[in-house]
């Protein structure tokens, strides 16, 4: 590969990191808002997302350019591609963690309303699977990846026993609303952890050239 | 070596030159020599032939048998069978050939006569062409020259043959100890037989073994020095890419279990206040440090980030890295916040009390006092809201105290009758609350060596609180037992209970599990801090369970020493002799 394709591809991959780092801190963030109900922390989160916009379109467009001057072939254009689907995943992940941060806010004057530990588990193992994710990406671990992917199931299963939960919350304190924010929050976590998975399965592509999406049956 | 062999090369080679040389020269010298001779005896023989008169035929004249015995005459005439002459045209300088004659190489040249002899006029004089003896002489010297020449460069090549096959003979145990993977990878054979070259290696081979131990153990000690710090500690080069990273530092950011050396910090580490840390450390050169979040609890490190000095690029201009070091300051964070928690908490409390008294004091001072039934509400009021400041000063007198190491008093005393008062106190209260209080018990009459107020101020605040924090209809169950020797004390509770994150923190000073609730209940926050400051200050421990809206568990366990029992035998067989 060319030299010039190399270093613009080195500084994309920064950038790239960079964006990563400041999105895992987002997300261990909002869920500490929404469990210790610290609005200050919540807004700090909001205010991020906004930041994270930003970045993620200035690393489109530097993929773009680098496609349309380089025109890379193989492991190279792979490599971009890949970049630039986490770096919209990313962006997705950030926004839901500003979700999150919001329905902290909104929770933030119901102190009596009792959030589910599971909530919690859940956040937990959500940012854990982001943090998989892009180590896998970093260090090229296929492994890894594919422990990304199996985790998804439990993280469904959390999400279905919280909603149960706070569905029978909400029909013993009648607290209709702050039930609602609770299980926005929870969808919320569950899809990061989803987009986490996204970013897994980009990996393998990338190391293996092989779409693995839509295909979790077979993949063990 | 190689001047030996130079040596013998000259040496056949100019013995060679000679020869060749040497055998032209004398040859010429020789011939010249015999054509003179013959020259003068042709002269000679002319002369003499000349001279005096022959008889006819002049062949059977004695004199001519003489002469041509002597110099092989033979009569010629002057042109031969084809017509062309056989004498020369200069007199002085006679055609010289040499022929062979009767078998034998002979020069011969042939000379007219100035009185022709019968028929003939010509003679021919011939003379025999034989090597004299120097010359012989010289041919055997200088063959036996070239024979030795030859023989020496043969015997000198094949000893240079053996002492190089001996010498690499020795240095092919040396090459295949390199090639295989020793601890000390040079080979040092002490038994060389050829001096010089092997010996010189083996040497170098022990200085670099020696060498190569030292650094090893130098290298390994500084590894585990290294390795074993608390503190993390990680260097980065002018690029960005990681030098090393110990374990430390691995554990503190929870950086995946892969190799990081060479990779560029970003990949290494994405916490993005610390590679901005970095980043502003390589660009700027500044030393900065920085309290920095990491992870959901959150963990809380002390960043610090200085250059580091990387010699020199080959521009001439001066390199600089960086060094990060990392220490956990999750625990003292969490200390400050308590004592701000503490501090806040603490004037809170005792704001809304005084607010209150105050309150009631304006009222009864606006004239309240004159309704008789209202100042008696209002000064009763005012003595409960002073009672609780009162209550609340004691207990953080008894914290205080506890905190510090107040001198306790051990004695012996029966559990059951220390927990006497508190059963009854809290019974009274439960009574009021609809609250069932029950005790089981092991066998009475077990007596602990305590203090038995620091004892009954545990179990109060216990007590008190599982009847506070139980609704009605609710049990509180008291249980002692004995385990091994441990004095066990459980107080259980069907009440609110609490989550996990609140269970954690239960004994925090003032720490309540849903702020809002803060004097609903009454009570303090500072009852669990003191039983825990008191159980450890007694030796002992205490631990908790709990469920929400299923209740809450509290376990004390106090050391009771065992009593000696007399029929033990002290000295069990085999102790006190060791055989």
């Amino acid at each position: 590969m060319s030299r010039h394709l190399k270093n613009d591809l080195e500084e994309a991959y920064h950038r790239l990191l960079s964006l990563s780092g400041k999105v895992e801190e987002m997300i261990s963030k909002a869920i500490r808002a929404l469990i210790d109900r610290n609005s200050s922390l919540a807004s700090e989160v909001i205010n991020l997302d906004e930041d994270i916009d930003q970045i993620e379109v200035q690393i489109e467009e530097e993929c773009l350019k680098m496609l349309a001057l380089h025109q890379p072939v193989a492991a190279d254009l792979r490599r971009l591609t890949t970049m630039m689907k986490i770096n919209n995943d990313l962006e997705r992940i950030a926004d839901l963690a500003s979700n999150v941060a919001e329905r902290a806010s909104d929770l933030q004057s119901e102190t009596d309303f009792p959030i589910p530990d599971l909530l919690n588990d859940m956040a937990t193992e959500s940012i854990r699977m982001v943090r998989d994710s892009l180590n896998a990406f970093v260090n090229l671990d296929i492994d890894l990846a594919y422990t990304v992917i199996r985790s998804d199931d439990a993280v469904d299963q959390m999400n279905v026993r919280v909603i149960d939960e706070l569905g029978r919350i909400m029909h013993e304190k009648a607290a209709a609303e702050p039930a609602i924010s609770c299980f926005s929050a929870s969808r919320s976590i569950e899809q990061i952890a989803d987009h986490a998975v996204n970013v897994a399965e980009d990996v393998i592509y990338m190391v293996n050239g092989v779409i693995v999406r839509h295909r979790h049956g077979g993949t063990d | 070596m190689k001047n030996l062999l130079l040596l013998v090369a000259a040496w056949s080679a100019i013995s060679i030159a000679l020869g060749v040389i040497g055998s032209f020269e004398l040859n010429r010298i020789w011939r010249t020599q015999a054509s003179e001779e013959l020259v003068r005896d042709a002269a000679a023989a002319r002369n003499s032939i000349d001279a005096r008169t022959w008889a006819v035929p002049a062949e059977s004249d004695p004199a001519w048998k003489r002469m041509e015995k002597e110099l092989r005459l033979a009569v010629v005439p002057v042109v031969d069978a084809a017509g062309a002459p056989t004498v020369g045209d200069a007199p002085q300088s006679p055609p010289l050939e040499w022929a062979t004659i009767e078998s034998e190489h002979r020069l011969s040249t042939v000379v007219a006569l100035d009185h022709p002899l019968g028929m003939a006029n010509a003679i021919r004089v011939t003379r025999l062409a034989a090597p004299n003896s120097a010359q012989r002489v010289w041919w055997i010297a200088w063959s036996l020259l070239n024979i030795s020449a030859v023989a020496m460069t043969l015997y000198g090549a094949r000893w240079l043959r053996e002492s190089l096959n001996s010498q690499r003979q020795n240095l092919q145990a040396w090459v295949e100890s390199t090639q295989s993977e020793n601890e000390d990878f040079l080979l040092a054979d002490a038994e060389i037989e050829e001096p010089s070259l092997a010996s010189a290696m083996s040497l170098i081979a022990n200085n670099v073994n020696k060498s190569h131990r030292r650094l090893k153990l130098a290298k390994e000690r500084s590894e585990l020095v290294f390795d074993n710090l608390r503190e993390g500690v990680m260097a980065v080069d002018h690029g960005g890419k990681v030098l090393l990273a110990n374990r430390a530092l691995v554990r503190l950011l929870k950086l995946p279990d892969e190799d990081v050396l060479y990779r560029p910090f970003l990949e290494v580490v994405r916490t993005p206040a610390i590679a901005e840390l970095i980043a502003s450390v390589l660009t700027h050169r500044s030393t900065l440090e920085q309290e920095v979040e990491i992870g959901t609890q959150p963990n809380y490190l002390r960043v610090a980030a200085s250059p580091l000095p990387l010699g020199k690029s080959s521009s001439g201009e001066a390199r600089s890295g960086a060094l990060i070091t990392a220490r956990d300051e999750t625990y003292v964070k969490r200390v400050e916040l308590i004592r701000r928690d503490f501090v806040a908490n603490a004037s809170h409390e005792l704001r809304t009390p005084l607010a209150a008294i105050r309150a009631y004091a304006e009222t009864l001072q606006l004239g309240a006092i004159e309704d008789r039934e209202a100042a008696e509400n209002f000064i009763g009021n005012i003595i409960t809201q002073s009672d609780r400041i009162d209550s609340l000063v004691q207990g953080m007198l008894q914290l205080s105290r506890v905190e510090v190491g107040i001198a306790l008093d051990f004695a012996e005393f029966d559990v059951l009758a220390a927990l006497e008062p508190c059963l009854a106190a809290a019974e009274a209260m439960a009574s009021t609350k609809g609250v069932e209080v029950i005790k089981t018990e092991v066998t009475g009459g077990v007596q602990i060596r305590s203090d038995r107020d620091a004892f009954q101020t545990i179990a109060g605040n216990l007590l008190s609180n599982a009847v506070r924090y139980t609704p009605a209809g609710g049990t509180v169950r008291v249980k002692t037992s004995i385990v091994g020797d441990t004095l066990r004390v459980e107080v259980c509770d069907t009440g609110i209970g609490m989550r996990q994150q609140d269970l954690e923190r239960a004994f925090e000073r003032f720490y309540r599990a849903e702020k809002a609730r803060s004097s609903d209940t009454g009570g303090t926050g500072l009852g669990l801090s003191i039983v825990k400051h008191l159980t450890q200050a007694l030796g002992g421990t205490v631990s908790a369970t709990s469920k929400p809206h299923e209740g809450s568990s509290f376990v004390i366990q106090l050391p009771m020493p065992q009593p000696p029992n007399i029929d033990e035998d002290p000295f069990p067989e085999g102790v006190a002799n060791p055989e």
